[in-house]
């Protein structure tokens, strides 16, 4: 037998290979396979439309704005000189408040001659 | 009819065809999967029209081709990382693969055919696929496919004619060998 009649006789037998093949079957618990998937893909789906609200012009540009403005007015506010009256009351009655003095026994008992 | 009962009736169809597509059992399993998440979330889009197994064909064909291109970008990727030394080289061999319902003394032949059936351009595979895995007739290939009749006649003549070639070059080589 030449090469050319063996090459052809392989070529025809796998041809022939598939002629009985049998359909293959899927596996096992494909049903809660697809359940947990499609949990899954609600979950996303959630976290999607979340995205995509937050990402509309129409939402986003106005809360920018909003956060831009909190922040500035909080700046504004921290930064500001108060006035000095206030300032001097303020220290004098604290450190009127925390004023620190013991009186000892030799304050008392040894008076200077 | 309940989601679960086109399930049970199409299960075996649709990872058949995946499988017979993308050649590996845990992919077509996955591709099934996403197949039936499809099926469920867009139920509302299916036309009556047309038959429900015609519907799932085109989905599952879909989904495992795009399977297919998505693996061979990541090849592709792979081996331009590794002409450029930044990864190790990832060498190319392509996996056997064994059809479950291959008789067992057939496995080797059909090993070899699939292989083959892997380097046809998509269409002619899909078209061989449905005809000889799945026993669709021309007639219903050409719905699936929507195309016409001669259009698919055409199909299956070209991928057996390129099978043909691929078949004799592959022993020739390896006939040559031994």
């Amino acid at each position: 037998m030449d090469k050319k009649e063996s090459i052809n006789q392989f070529v025809e037998a796998a041809f022939n290979s598939i002629e009985h093949i049998e359909r293959a079957a899927a596996k096992p618990f494909l049903l809660s396979r697809i359940n947990g998937r499609l949990l899954s893909e609600r979950g996303n789906r959630w976290w999607e439309t979340a995205s995509l609200f937050i990402g509309k012009p129409s939402f986003a540009i106005p809360g920018i704005a909003i956060l831009l403005f909190v922040n500035l007015t909080t700046i504004a506010f921290y930064t500001s000189e108060p006035s000095s009256a206030v300032s001097e009351q303020s220290v004098q009655v604290s450190s009127d408040e925390f004023y620190y003095s013991i009186a000892s026994i030799y304050d008392n008992e040894n008076p200077e001659p | 009819m309940g989601f679960v009962a086109v399930m049970d009736l199409y299960q075996n169809m649709v990872y058949n065809t995946a499988l017979g597509i993308v050649q590996n059992e845990t992919d077509a399993d996955d591709i099934t999967q996403e197949v039936f998440v499809q099926v469920y979330l867009s139920i509302g889009s299916f036309k009556s029209d047309s038959k429900l197994s015609t519907w799932l064909y085109r989905i599952t064909i879909s989904k495992a081709l795009d399977h297919n291109k998505k693996r061979n970008r990541k090849k592709r990727g792979g081996l331009l990382k590794s002409l450029f030394g930044n990864a190790e080289i990832e060498k190319y061999s392509p996996v056997e693969f064994n059809h479950p319902g291959v008789q067992l003394e057939q496995k080797e032949r059909a090993s070899e055919l699939f292989a083959a059936l892997n380097q046809l351009p998509d269409k002619q595979k899909v078209a061989f696929i449905l005809h000889k895995l799945e026993g669709q007739s021309h007639q219903e290939i050409a719905e699936i496919m929507n195309k016409s009749l001669y259009a698919v006649e055409a199909l299956m003549g070209r991928a057996k004619a390129n099978l043909k070639i691929r078949l004799q070059d592959y022993y020739n080589k390896n006939l040559s060998d031994q």
